[in-house]
C-alpha cells in the first residue's frame, strides 16, 4: 500500500514554523517538566517530519486515541491532577505533540501555533526574569511567523522571510502594547494566581543545628536587595534579621511555638531607617529586613507581619519576588517589658543536657551578679578561649555546647551563638538566637544592597533589664573580621573552587546585569496598580479612573493603528480613487460569500467565480465586470459608453444583495468555487 | 480585420481536433508564436510535442524544417555552410535548416553548449553572421525546442541565461483518459495532421503579430506587472527575479493572449494565464531545484500579489 504524503508539498513547507513554534515552546518549559514529556514532544516532532520527508505512516486515528488516553492518564497520575500550572502545561505538551501526529493542514497548523502561545502564557506564568525576556520575545516572533506562513504560500516557502516579517510586524505593534501595559486600567490584586508547586530554594530554614548554615555559604544565590531611602548603615550595623529561633534541645534551635502577636513599636533615639527590600522566592515565606524592625509599611500587593520577636513574616509562601517597605531602628530600645510566658520561653533549657557548660555558666555567673558583666564574662571566655573560626569544624556530639566548649574549640557562627545563648539561659538570661544575613554588597549601577544566601549569620539577643533585647554577636568576638568581611574572604580559596565573581570584571559585569533585572522586576514585573497611579500622577492625570483609562487606550489604540494603516497603504501603493473602493467593497463582499482570494483576481475571472455562488446574480455580476474591465484596462475609445459614476453606483446597489443572500442561503460550496478558479 | 480575427478562432479550432485536450497549452503556444518569442516543450517522449509543432506550422501555412539534436551535431549543420563555387570561383552560402519559418529543435539539450548558443543566437538576432556576411532569417521566424527533463546523461541542460531566450516554457503532460482512448484509436499522427489544412498564411501571421502590438496596455495593468516582478525581486525564497527583459517578454506574452481572448486590452487575467509558462523557468528557487518548484513559485507569487483596484 503507498502511502500518501501527509499534506501537499507547499502546505507541509508551510508547516514547518508551526513545528518549530510548537518545539520551541516544549523548550521554554524542557527544565521544569518530567523528562519523558520533552522526549514525547521529541518524538512526536522526528515522527511528524519523518512522514513528511520519507513517507513514513502518520499513527492510525485508533493508536492516536490510545495515546491520547494513556498519556491524559500518565499526567494525572504523576502530578495528581490535571489542572494548575505544571500539570497543565504537561498536559499542553502531551497533547500538542499528539496534534503533530495528525497535523495536515493548516487548519491544524494554527492549532499547533495556538498551543505554543499557550505554553508561552504559562511560561510567563512561571518564570518572569529578565533572563526569560530573550526566549520569550523568540517565541512571540516564531508563533507570529508560524501564522505569516500558514497565512500566505509565498511566506510558507521561506522561513527566514517569515520571521523577517513577523520581527516588523511585531514591532509595530509594539509601541501598542507599551501604551497598553502603561494605560490599560488594571486590578488592585493579581487577575489570576499561579499555583505553587514545591521547589527545594536554598535560604534559612526555622531550624539551627552545627552545619546547617555551612551549607548556605557556598551558595551565590541572592537573598534579598535593600534599597535605602537616605543614609545607609556601616558595614559593621548591617545585620539583616530573619526567623528567631526560641527552642533549645541541646543540638538544634527551632523557633517553637511560642504565640506570635504584632510587634509593638520600638523606643530609642537613634531615628528610623526606611529600607525598600525585594525579597526573593525563598519557599518559606521568611522576610529580612535590617536589624532591629520598627514597623512595616502596610501595602495591599504584599501581606507581612512583625512577630512579637520581631521576626519578619509573609503569610504566604511567594513564588516570585515580591517587595516590602520596612522601617528600622539601629539602636532600640524596647518600650514594654518582657512578659512572664517570653521570659520562660527564652530561659528555657534541655533537661540533662550540656552538664559542663551548665557548671561553667554558674561559675561565671556567680563572680558576676549583674546581667550585663556576665555577658560580657561570657564574651571574655570565648575571647581568650582559643576558640577557631572555621567553616569546616569537626562534627559535633549530641551534647553539642560542650563539645564545642571543651573538645573542638572549632566553629562558626552558629556554633558560638547557640553556645552563647545556652551559656546565658543557664545563667538566667532570657536569650534567644536570631539568624539572618550579615553584610551586603553595594551595587553602584542600581543603588542597593545585594544580600547573598553566602552572608548567613546567626547571633544571639539577651534580654537586660535596662534596655530591653540587646544584639550580641559572639562571632565577632572569634573572629573579629567577620564584621567587616563576607564568609567567604574569611576562607580558603579552594572551598569556593576559584569563584568567577571573585574576578572584578565579572563583579562589575554581575552588578549591572544584576541591577537590569532589579529595575525589570521593580519597573515591569512589579508595575500594578499603584505604580500606574503615580505615573498618571506625573503625566498630570491624577483621578483617572477606569473609565478615562480606557478611552485613553482606546485612543492610543486607534491612532497607532490608523498610523499603521497608513503605512501599509503607502507601502501597497493602491489608489483610492472611488470606483476602486466601490471595487474592493465588491471584492471584500465576494469573500465573505465564500469566492477564495478575490483580491488576487481579475475582473472577469472575479465575476465568473462570484457567479458561481450567487447564479441569480450572474449577469450582473458579469456586466459590471466587463465595464470595470473596460475602463481599467481597455485603449481609450472603448470606455466611451461607460460612466464610472454610474459603475460605482451599480455596484453599490448590488453589495446588500450579495449580503442578504450570504446571510440566508449558505454559499453552495465554496470550496467549488476555489477549484474552479484554478482550473 | 474581422476575417483576421475569425481566421485565427478558426486555426484555433483546427488545431484543437489534432492536439486532444490540450487547449491551454495550445493557445499559449499560439500566443508565444504572435508575441514573437520562442517556444520550449519540456516533457517526456511521446506525449505529443513533434506533433504539436507540426500542426502549427500546417494551420499557420509556415515552412516548417526540423532538426534532432546530437552531441555531435555542428554549428554549421544548423545555421548552414559557405561553401567555394569553382564555377563562379566565389564563396556561395549554403543555408542550413535554420532557415524556415518554423524550426523545430528536437532535444535541444543533448546538443553541445556550442551548437545550441549559435541556434539561441540566431533565436535572438532573426539573423545568421557567417564568415564576415549576415543573412537574414525569413519572418516569420519561430523555434520550437523540446527537452526531456528526465534524461541527464549526456546532455547540456540549458544554462539561466539561455533559457531567457525562451518567451514561455511549456509541458503537455498526459492527456485524459477519455482522450487518451481516442488518441489510441487512431493509427498514427499522420492520421490527424495530414488532414489538416493552412487556415492562415505568413503574410496573417505577421498582421497578426503587428496586431499583438496594437492592444492596450493599461497603466493599472503595468502596475500589477511591477509589483509580480518586484515580489519576486524581494522574495527571499527565489535566488534570482524577474529581469525587466523577463518584464517586457510577460507583457508581450499577454498581449498576445489578450489578444485571443478577444480582449482589447490586456486584463490581469491575461497575465495571470501566461506567467506561468513565462516565468516558471526564469525563476530560480534557493536550495532543492526539483521540475515542480518553479510551477509552486508562481503560483505562490499570484497568491501574493494583489490585483489592484
Amino acid at each position: 500500500m503507498t502511502v500518501a504524503a501527509p499534506a501537499p508539498a507547499s502546505t507541509e513547507r508551510a508547516l514547518r514554523l508551526p513545528f518549530a513554534a510548537l518545539a520551541f515552546g516544549v523548550l521554554l518549559h524542557a527544565d521544569r517538566m518530567p523528562l519523558w514529556c520533552s522526549l514525547t514532544a521529541l518524538a512526536a516532532l522526528i515522527w511528524r517530519l519523518g512522514a513528511g520527508q520519507t513517507r513514513w505512516r502518520l499513527p492510525p486515528i485508533w493508536l492516536r486515541t490510545i495515546l491520547t488516553l494513556a498519556l491524559v492518564v500518565l499526567v494525572g497520575s504523576l502530578f495528581r491532577s490535571l489542572g494548575g500550572l505544571t500539570a497543565g502545561s504537561a498536559l499542553l505538551i502531551t497533547m500538542g505533540s499528539l496534534k503533530l501526529l495528525e497535523t495536515r493542514t493548516v487548519r491544524d497548523g494554527r492549532i499547533l501555533v495556538g498551543t505554543a502561545l499557550f505554553l508561552l502564557v504559562a511560561a510567563c506564568l512561571d518564570r518572569q526574569g529578565l533572563a526569560r525576556l530573550p526566549l520569550y520575545a523568540a517565541s512571540t516572533v516564531l508563533s507570529v511567523a508560524a501564522l505569516l506562513a500558514l497565512g500566505s504560500s509565498a511566506i510558507g516557502a521561506s522561513p527566514r522571510l517569515a520571521v523577517l516579517r513577523a520581527g516588523r510586524d511585531l514591532a509595530f505593534a509594539l509601541p501598542f502594547a507599551i501604551a497598553c501595559f502603561l494605560f490599560f486600567p488594571r486590578f488592585a490584586g493579581p487577575l489570576w494566581g499561579a499555583p505553587e508547586g514545591s521547589r527545594a530554594i536554598t535560604g534559612l530554614s526555622d531550624e539551627m543545628s552545627p552545619g546547617s548554615i555551612t551549607e548556605l555559604a557556598i551558595s551565590d544565590e541572592i537573598a534579598f536587595r535593600v534599597r535605602f531611602d537616605g543614609r545607609a548603615p556601616s558595614p559593621r550595623q548591617r545585620y539583616w534579621r530573619g526567623p528567631v529561633l526560641h527552642d533549645f534541645d541541646g543540638f538544634t534551635w527551632r523557633r517553637g511555638s511560642i504565640p506570635r502577636f504584632q510587634a509593638a513599636p520600638l523606643a530609642g533615639d537613634g531615628g528610623t531607617l526606611k529600607q525598600d527590600i525585594t525579597l526573593e522566592p525563598n519557599g518559606r515565606g521568611f522576610a529580612f529586613a535590617l536589624d532591629t524592625p520598627d514597623s512595616v509599611e502596610p501595602s495591599a500587593a504584599t501581606r507581612i507581619l512583625l512577630d512579637t520577636d520581631r521576626q519578619l513574616r509573609l503569610l504566604r509562601a511567594p513564588s516570585q519576588p515580591v517587595r516590602y517597605t520596612v522601617f528600622s531602628r539601629l539602636d532600640p530600645q524596647d518600650a514594654t517589658a518582657l512578659r512572664a510566658w517570653q521570659r520562660k520561653a527564652d530561659l528555657d533549657l534541655p533537661a540533662r543536657s550540656n552538664p559542663r557548660s551548665l557548671a561553667l555558666a554558674q561559675a561565671l555567673r556567680d563572680s558576676n551578679p549583674r546581667d550585663a558583666d556576665f555577658a560580657q564574662a561570657a564574651l571574655g571566655y570565648l575571647r581568650r578561649g582559643d576558640f577557631r573560626y572555621s567553616l569546616t569544624p569537626p562534627p559535633l556530639q549530641q551534647d553539642s555546647v560542650d563539645d564545642l566548649l571543651f573538645r573542638t574549640r572549632e566553629g562558626f557562627c552558629g556554633h558560638f551563638a547557640s553556645a552563647f545563648a545556652l551559656l546565658m539561659r543557664a545563667g538566667g538570661v532570657p536569650a534567644r538566637v536570631v539568624t539572618g544575613y550579615l553584610g551586603g554588597e553595594w551595587n553602584g549601577y542600581g543603588g542597593y544592597f545585594t544580600v547573598r544566601q553566602a552572608e548567613a549569620h546567626a547571633w544571639t539577643e539577651v534580654w537586660l533589664e535596662d534596655r530591653g533585647w540587646t544584639r550580641i554577636d559572639p562571632t565577632t568576638v572569634v573572629q573579629p573580621a567577620r564584621l567587616e568581611a563576607s564568609l567567604r574572604t574569611l576562607l580558603p580559596d579552594e572551598s569556593f573552587g576559584g569563584s568567577l565573581l571573585q574576578a572584578p570584571w565579572t563583579r562589575s559585569l554581575f552588578d549591572y546585569w544584576d541591577a537590569g533585572n532589579q529595575w525589570w522586576q521593580r519597573r515591569v514585573v512589579g508595575f500594578n496598580l499603584q505604580s500606574q497611579r503615580g505615573l498618571l500622577d506625573r503625566i498630570g492625570l491624577p483621578d483617572a479612573d477606569y473609565r478615562l483609562l480606557a478611552v485613553l487606550c482606546a485612543g492610543v489604540a486607534g491612532l497607532w493603528l490608523s498610523l499603521v494603516a497608513w503605512r501599509l497603504r503607502r507601502e501597497t501603493g493602491l489608489r483610492r480613487d472611488p470606483l476602486s473602493r466601490a471595487w474592493n467593497e465588491l471584492r471584500e463582499a465576494l469573500a465573505r460569500g465564500g469566492v477564495a482570494s478575490p483580491q488576487q483576481a481579475g475582473p472577469l475571472d472575479l465575476a465568473r467565480r462570484g457567479a458561481q455562488i450567487w447564479p441569480d446574480l450572474g449577469p450582473q455580476l458579469e456586466s459590471i465586470a466587463r465595464d470595470y474591465a473596460n475602463l481599467r484596462y481597455a485603449a481609450e475609445g472603448a470606455a466611451d459608453g461607460i460612466d464610472a459614476q454610474g459603475l460605482r453606483h451599480r455596484i453599490r446597489l448590488l453589495l446588500p444583495r450579495l449580503r442578504r443572500s450570504t446571510m440566508h442561503s449558505k454559499p453552495a460550496d465554496p470550496e467549488r468555487a476555489t477549484r474552479s478558479a484554478h482550473r | 480585420m474581422d476575417r483576421l480575427a475569425a481566421s485565427l478562432s478558426a486555426s484555433l479550432a483546427a488545431l484543437d481536433r489534432v492536439i486532444l485536450g490540450k487547449p491551454v497549452q495550445l493557445r499559449l503556444a499560439l500566443a508565444c508564436l504572435l508575441a514573437r518569442g520562442h517556444l520550449l516543450l519540456e516533457d517526456v517522449p511521446g506525449v505529443g510535442k513533434t506533433t504539436l509543432a507540426q500542426a502549427l506550422a500546417q494551420v499557420l501555412g509556415l515552412a516548417t524544417q526540423r532538426v534532432q539534436f546530437t552531441s555531435d551535431l555542428l554549428p554549421a549543420d544548423v545555421l548552414g555552410v559557405s561553401i567555394f563555387d569553382r564555377h563562379s570561383q566565389a564563396f556561395e552560402f549554403r543555408p542550413g535548416p535554420v532557415f524556415t519559418q518554423l524550426l523545430l529543435a528536437d532535444e535541444v539539450n543533448r546538443a553541445s553548449p556550442r551548437t545550441q548558443s549559435a541556434l539561441l543566437e540566431a533565436m535572438e538576432e532573426q539573423q545568421v553572421s557567417l564568415d564576415g556576411s549576415t543573412h537574414a532569417l525569413p519572418a516569420p521566424f519561430f523555434v520550437v525546442a523540446t527537452q526531456n527533463p528526465l534524461e541527464q546523461a549526456g546532455t547540456y541542460p540549458l544554462p539561466e541565461s539561455q533559457l531567457d531566450r525562451f518567451l514561455m516554457r511549456i509541458s503537455l503532460g498526459y492527456p485524459a483518459p477519455a482522450l487518451e482512448r481516442e488518441v489510441l484509436q487512431d493509427s498514427g499522427r499522420h492520421a490527424r495532421t495530414g488532414g489538416l489544412e493552412a487556415v492562415l498564411d505568413p503574410a496573417a501571421v505577421l498582421a497578426l503579430q503587428a496586431r499583438v502590438g496594437e492592444i492596450h496596455v493599461a497603466p493599472l495593468l503595468l502596475d500589477y506587472v511591477q509589483a509580480l516582478i518586484a515580489h519576486t525581486r524581494r522574495d527571499a525564497t527565489l535566488q534570482l527575479g524577474l529581469s525587466p527583459r523577463a518584464g517586457q517578454g510577460l507583457v508581450r506574452a499577454a498581449r498576445a493572449w489578450a489578444l485571443l481572448q478577444g480582449h482589447s486590452g490586456v486584463l490581469p487575467e491575461d497575465v495571470q494565464a501566461v506567467l506561468p509558462a513565462v516565468a516558471g523557468h526564469r525563476l530560480v528557487p534557493r536550495g532543492h531545484r526539483d521540475r515542480d518548484a518553479g510551477r509552486d513559485v508562481v503560483a505562490a507569487l499570484l497568491a501574493a500579489v494583489p490585483v489592484p483596484a
